[in-house]
Order: C-alpha cells, then structure tokens, then sequence
C-alpha cells in the first residue's frame, strides 16, 4: 500500500520534471538545416512558392516537388510557425505579413541576399511575393453591404491598415459610410489573407454598426470556388488560373511578400534559390552560417 | 356506430413514432454511405479503383491520386498504437479492478490538529472513484488539446532523438494514440473484468494459487471476450482520431519506412486538404473517396467485434481435471510470471496517471498567465464570448433535436422491441455502427449534405451533423436506465388501468431521468470537444471577426470553444490565447465529469 502511494508521488514528480526538463530544453542551436516545411498542395502560399522558387538550371520547384522524408507538410501557417519555432533545424515559408506578429519564435531569412521587407517587395528586389485577391462570380451582383466593403477596403483608411504589413494595391477610392439595413457579409478562404482581412473587418465594423462580416478560413482553393456559394466574396493568396477566370471575377487587393522562415536561434541569414532548390526537391542540408 | 378505442390507437401510433426513431439510425447509415459513395464515384472512374487504392503518389497539381502511403500510414500507426495504448490500457484496467486500494491509510502521530484533521480527510477519499475519474477525464479532454500536448512536449522531446532533428512521424503519433485510446480500453476491460464471477476468484483461491496467479491464469482469460472487444473499438478510435494526428504526423505521405518519417494518415489526408480543395473538382471527389476507404475499414473493425465469441472454452483446465501430467506442469510452471506481472500493471496504471498529470500540467502551466477577464468576458475580439454564444447553440440545437429521436428510439428498444427479433438485432447493429464511425467522416457527410441546406457553413449545419455524432450515446445511456426500471412498476401501472404510452411517459420516464440526464451530459461533452466533425460545416471563423453580432445570428458559421482553440493556433497569431482557451475547456470538461459523478451517486443512493 505504502509503496503505491510512494508510487503515485513518483509519477507526479515525473510529470513535474519532464515539464521543466522540455521547457528548459529548448533546441540549441542545430548545424544544419535537415527538414523542409511545406504548405497543403493547393494553398496559395505553396504555389507562389513552388512557381517563384528556380534553381540556377532555370528548373522550378512546382516541377519537382513531390512527398519526401525530409519534407513536412503543414496544413496551416500556424504549424509552419509552430514547427519552425520549436526547431532549429527546419525551414519553412509564410506570408510576409505574419512575421512580425511571431517574431519571438522565429525570423525571416534574407532570401538571395535580400532582406524580406514591405519596401524590397516594392522595388520588386525581393523575388518572393504574390498577390491577395478577392474573387466573386460577379461582383455587380454582390448586396450593397459586400459592395461597401470592398469600397472600404480599397478606400484610403483601409489601404492604411494594409499598409502595416503589406503593400496595398491600386488607387485609394472615395468611401462613404453604408446607410442600408443591417446586413451580414461573409469572406472566406485563404488563411494568409485571413489576418490582414480580420484587421480590415474590425475596422470597417467600427464604423458601420449595421453590417456584421465573418471571415472562414479554408485555403486559397474554396476562397476561389466557394465565393458566392460557401461565402459571399472569397480571399485567395495567389492568381487566378485560366480556368477559373471563366467563372470568376477577381479584384486584386494588395501584394505581399513570402517569408522564408527558421528559428529565430538559428544562425543561418541567408538562403539562395539554389539552396532551397535542393532541401525541397534533394533533402540537402543547409549549413548554418 | 363505432367505437374507437382512444388508448388503442394512441399506443399503437405511439409505437410507429418510436420505430421511425430507432429507424433513422439506419437511415443516417445509409445515407452517410450512399451519400459519400456517390461523392467518390467520379474519382474511382477517373483515377480508377485499383490506382486509386494501390497508387503511391498523391499530388494535387497534376491530379494524380493514390492513396496507399496513407492507408498503410493508418494501419502501422494503428497497430503500434494498439500495441502501446493497449498494453497499458488492459493492464490499467486490472490494477484498478483488483490492486487499486480502497483508501489511502496514512498514520499521523504528531499532535498539530490541523494536520491530523487532513490525514484524517485524505484517508477518507476513494481512491478507485478518483482513478475512475481519472479515466473519464482522459477520455473528455478534447483532441486538439492532446495534438497542441503532442506537438509541443513529444514531438519537441522526440526531435533530440532523432538523428534529423525532426520528431514528427509515426513514433509521435502512436505515442499520442495510445494516450488517446488508454481511457477507451481501460474501462471496457474494466466492466468485463467486474463481470467475472465472483466464484471463479474463490475457487482458484482455494486450489491454492496467490492473488497474482489467480487474477492472470483465470479471471483475465475468462474475461477474454470482452478485452478482445475493448481493443477492437480501440482500434476504430485510433483509426479514425483525425485533429490530434494532423498535428503531430508530419502531414507528408511518404511510406512509413521508419520512426522519424513523415506521414499522412487517410483522416488527416481529409481534414488537410479539404480546406483547400476546389468544389465539384476531381481533388474533392478524391478526398471524398478517401473518406470511403476510411468508413469501410473502420466499418469492418466495428463489425468484427459481432465475430468475437462470447465465450471461449479453455481446453487446459479439462486436461489439468483429466490429470494431463504435462499439463499440470506447464500450469505450476506459470506462478511466477504473474507475480511479475502484477508490478507491471502497477507501473501501466502510474504511467495513466502520469500522462494525465502531463497534460493537465502543459495546460495550465502555459494557459493560466494569459487568462483574463477580458478574454473571457470581453467583447472586444479576441474574447471567448462568441465561443461561448455558438457552443452554446450547438448545444441547444442539437439537443432538441437529438434528445427526442434518441430517447424514442431507445423506448422502442426497451419497451416495445421483441428481444431476440432481427428487426432489433438489425437496428441495433446500425445504432453500433453509427457510433464506431470517425468524426471527420461526419463532417464530410455534413460538407455535402447539410452545408448545402444552409448555402453556407453555418452553426446550424454543424449542429445537425452533430445530432448523428451524440445520437448512439443518446441511445445506449437511456436504454440502460429504461432497462433499470423495474418491471413490477409497469405491471403496478398496466393494473391500475393506464394504457403503454400512458406507463412510459408517466411512470417509466420520469424515474429514468437521471439516465436520460447523463445521456445529456455526456453528448454535451462530445459536442464541447468536438472538431473534425465541425471545421467544415460550422466553419473556422477567423478570431479577428469573431464577434458577438455575428454569433447571435445561428445561420451565420460559428466556432464552438474547441474550433475557436484551433483556429488561434491555425491562423499562427495567438499562441497563448490557445492554451488559455484550452484551460477553459479542460475547466468545462472536469466540470461536465463532476455532474456526471453526482447523478450518478444520487441515483445509487436512491436505490
């Protein structure tokens, strides 16, 4: 009987220690970069990276991608964050305008020699970037509240809050405040569109109190399919494909640029085409340096 | 002129009502199979059945789809989790039925009153009631809670073994299933183990064996029939657990060639790219397809349990009585083995509590800083407000209209149904099979049936899709409290004059309702932990735009506090809200166990 209490203890001061032991443990610093962090196929961050990431041949990683046992896959940019951010021996990518908000877990790399900023996106030095869209079937048909919104969006003060940690596109449009009925406007799709279009839902709600906006999540793939159907306007992370554009409309929102991610530890700065070329499609190491 | 019997005809409508309630279990079969196969026809005539379940590549920009890396992933995760979850499992369960001591019985000599005050209030705790909660408390604990434990403790302390540095792949995995597992094996062994006669203990006491040789050598193996069972519903849950695995296996579909290699099982197949997928393409049909292939295996890991026989007839004690002299050998030969083997049911059952305490532990370590009152309470988002709004919905919803049809159902089968009739063993056995299948391949059936009925993903969609989820739980818990309603208080009603329906609503009812009560607790658990079987119907809503405005409105899409919890750590902005969400619903879940543990004292000390 002693002995099971004794035991009992035992187990709790087990539980106790292995606590401590993994949070004290964080990885020290790996020498190498040994896993490759992917997206879901078909997220919009996966296939901006796939087509933008071109080896010194001219060959492109969508070419040559494929499920390997050095490649992890992540179904959300949550993961990425978490993996990376536990682990210094992974590399992944994200939308540019998700570093800042996780920068004590991981940091984005230089990518050619460039750094990721909003401004190396701009002058287009930065090779990695794609666009945020929004996509509906037709655009004129959408309620005037989805129609206010988007004005919003578009409108100076939002393309300030775009602006924070994207680039916003086009010229800012005239925006007036919505005098309808009370209305309910849904968005969906593409996560990494997701945080800047919960930024630009809060805003414009605290200005119209009439229109409630919801955002989903999903990916780049039911924000194209979905809007008008699971959503009223979807959100995608990459361009339309030919074959979508003969169903649906687009409207381009802003740019933003892909980050290449490790642990913020990790003493690798920068990373080439090539380099990533070969984790990705080979499972070479990356040296850290 | 004639006379119609008002009794007559109420009872027997009442009898039709009830058959339609047990009835829509194999309806809902039915249709979550034809439905899910007529989803994947266009993917087995594209791709073709054979390449399909026997190609191994899968890759979505070339609509290419096979699926074998992730069917064979499932089943060696499966078979070592089993191997693992099962193991300590079954010998959890018989630490707790014969070594698990009643009280603790500690001594205090000293002369503080106030510590003798609590030696005295220690040793009155019951220590098997503790243990027992232990179990349903591993089994209530949500799955997205047990994937963030995996991903942050095992994986991370994983990775310093792995000579890649990496930690995800099937070691992870079926580490995580057998934690998962545990609380579903323990406790079905557990009941088959307490069915044992109480005679077979005394009679190998008197042969003369010790305690350890008569609970190894004849009480487990007469108990044989029912751990079988335990293990085989251990199996469909680790096969079918989808949001845990999705985060801990890595999500790449290579073959599982070793312990370190990433990889995609089918129901993380499904949760991962459905979010991605394009509607009315190839690509979903393929997902539906393997959601197919998911419901037939769990379908017949469910049904084979109907093939374990109910009583297996040992041949060694017949040769011992005959005086087999080799046989009496091999017998003596035994005692020590279980000698051994009572230390390691005492280690399986410390292990239990140590994993609990570990996850509990992780929890509130890292979620108690970040709680506060406005997270909670606030209305500025983030705050769990419109969490708590739609939770609340999917409860009420899905109540009103599970409750009803489960209870209904349950009546036929307890007062109206002939016992020992295929119609019943028919019904039964889809009532059974309902409740075997996985969560995911409900939410795949509330993607294509009830989202559509909303135009979008809405709280309403998700709360019909979890109707099908709490029925069979429904079922079973009312029927075993209608079945503990005496007999003689029927008979006592029927001579007083009262017609069946009369008996059933006025006096069969009401003293069954603290089962109907726990029934309740218990589906309000599921709904509370429930995921898989809601991202895709109810939908994820951004935190960001989780607001109270949008929650009230039911048909708007909703996150339930699980979801909410997966959707901070999806979107990657809000860590620490997750793990202060997650204490929230450890908080509910230990809640939701007490109330279960009191209606059903109350009841026993009724009886």
């Amino acid at each position: 009987m002693k002995k099971l209490v004794k035991m009992l203890a035992l187990a709790l001061c087990l539980g106790v220690g292995t606590f401590a032991l993994a949070s004290c443990a964080d990885n020290a610093a790996a020498p190498y970069i040994t896993t490759a962090i992917a997206r879901t196929a078909g997220s919009g961050t996966r296939s901006a990276f796939d087509e933008l990431v071109v080896n010194s041949e001219g060959e492109a990683l969508e070419d040559h991608m494929a499920d390997r046992d050095w490649v992890l896959t992540a179904e959300t940019t949550g993961q990425v964050v978490t993996s990376v951010g536990q682990n210094s021996a992974f590399l992944g990518y994200i939308s540019l305008g998700s570093v800042a908000a996780n920068a004590n877990r991981i940091k984005a790399v230089k990518v050619n020699g460039v750094d990721a900023t909003t401004e190396n996106v701009v002058s287009g030095e930065y090779a990695l970037s794609r666009p945020f869209i929004l996509v509906s079937p037709d655009f004129d048909n959408l309620s005037d509240a989805a129609k206010n919104f988007i004005s919003f969006i578009q409108s100076e003060q939002g393309q300030e809050i775009t602006n924070g940690e994207y680039i916003a596109y086009g010229e800012p449009v005239e925006y007036s405040e919505y005098t309808g009925s009370a209305a309910t406007v849904s968005l969906g799709g593409s996560t990494s569109v997701g945080p800047l279009m919960e930024d630009l839902a809060a805003a414009y709600m605290a200005i119209n109190e009439n229109v409630t906006v919801t955002v989903t999540g999903g990916g780049s793939g039911t924000g194209v399919s979905g809007a008008g159907e699971s959503f009223d306007i979807g959100m995608a992370s990459r361009a339309l494909k030919a074959e979508e554009e003969k169903t649906r409309e687009y409207v381009k929102i802003a740019d933003d640029g892909i980050a290449v991610i490790v642990h913020k530890d990790s003493a690798l700065t920068n990373v080439t085409f090539d380099q990533l070329f070969d984790l990705y499609v080979e499972g070479t190491r990356i040296e850290c340096k | 002129m004639i006379k119609v019997n008002k009794t007559k005809v109420q009872d027997t409508s009442a009898k039709y009502l009830f058959i339609l309630c047990a009835c829509l279990s194999v309806v809902a079969v039915f249709g979550i199979i034809g439905y899910i196969l007529y989803g994947s026809i266009p993917a087995f005539r594209e791709v073709g059945v054979f390449e399909f379940l026997f190609g191994d590549v899968w890759a979505m920009p070339t609509d290419t789809y096979g699926i074998l890396p992730m069917i064979l992933s499932t089943l060696v995760v499966t078979v070592m989790a089993v191997i693992l979850g099962g193991v300590v499992g079954v010998f959890t369960a018989i630490f707790m039925v014969y070594w698990c001591p009643d009280k603790f019985h500690l001594r205090y000599k000293g002369k503080v009153k106030f510590l003798a005050k609590c030696v005295e209030w220690i040793n009155k705790i019951n220590l098997r009631t503790i243990f027992d909660q232990v179990i349903k408390l591993l089994a209530g604990i949500p799955s997205v809670i047990y994937g963030y434990f995996g991903m942050q403790i095992i994986v991370h302390n994983l990775a310093t073994v792995d000579p890649d540095y990496r930690g995800y792949g099937a070691l992870s995995t079926c580490i995580v299933l057998a934690i998962m597992i545990i609380p579903t094996v323990t406790s079905l062994t557990k009941n088959a183990l307490e069915a044992v006669p109480e005679q077979y203990y005394e009679g190998s006491l008197a042969m003369g064996n010790t305690k350890a040789q008569s609970v190894f050598n004849v009480l487990v193996p007469a108990a044989r029939s029912g751990i079988i069972s335990a293990l085989i519903l251990g199996i469909g849950r680790a096969v079918g657990e989808t949001m845990a695995v999705q985060m801990v296996s890595g999500g790449t579909a290579n073959f599982p060639t070793g312990l370190f290699v990433p990889i995609r099982t089918l129901t993380t197949n499904i949760v991962a790219e459905m979010g991605e997928v394009q509607i009315g393409s190839l690509h979903e049909s393929a997902l539906i397809a393997t959601g197919l292939v998911l419901l037939v295996i769990v379908l017949i890991i469910n049904l084979s349990i109907n093939l374990v026989p109910k009583e297996f007839k040992g041949k060694r004690g017949k040769k011992v009585l005959k005086g087999d002299k080799e046989a009496v050998i091999r017998f003596e030969k035994k005692g020590l083995i279980p000698e051994i083997l009572k230390y390691f049911a005492m280690v399986c059952a410390a292990l239990v509590v140590f994993a609990l305490a570990a996850v509990i532990l992780f929890i509130l370590i890292n979620g108690i800083p970040h709680l506060s009152a406005a997270f909670l309470f606030g209305t500025e988002p983030p705050s769990l407000v419109p969490a708590f709004i739609t939770t609340g919905y999917m409860i009420l919803f899905t109540l009103i209209i599970a409750l009803p049809l489960g209870i209904g159902a349950a009546i036929y089968f307890v007062e109206y149904a002939k016992p020992g009739s295929k119609f019943v063993k028919v019904l039964r056995t889809f009532t059974d099979t309902l409740a075997g299948v996985p969560s995911i391949v409900f939410g795949l059936f509330g993607y294509l049936f009830f989202r559509p009925m909303f135009g979008h993903y809405s709280v309403l969609a998700g709360a019909f899709t979890m109707v099908l989820v709490v029925l069979p739980t429904i079922i079973r818990s009312t029927e075993e409290s209608l079945i503990a309603v005496p007999m003689t208080w029927r008979e006592a009603s029927y001579g007083l004059g009262a017609g069946k329906v009369r008996t059933i609503f006025r006096v069969v009812l009401p003293s069954a309702f603290p089962g109907i009560a726990t029934a309740s607790v218990l589906a309000i658990g599921r709904i509370v932990s429930e995921s898989a079987a809601l991202v895709y119907t109810a939908g994820m809503v951004l935190v960001g735009t989780s607001t109270v405005a949008g929650a009230v409105n039911p048909v708007n899409p909703g996150s339930t506090l699980t979801v909410f919890m997966y959707s901070f750590f999806a979107e990657g902005l809000g860590f620490e809200e997750a793990y202060a969400t997650a204490v929230v619903l450890l908080a509910i879940t230990f809640l939701l166990n007490l109330i279960v543990f009191f209606i059903e004292k109350s009841v026993k000390k009724k009886r």
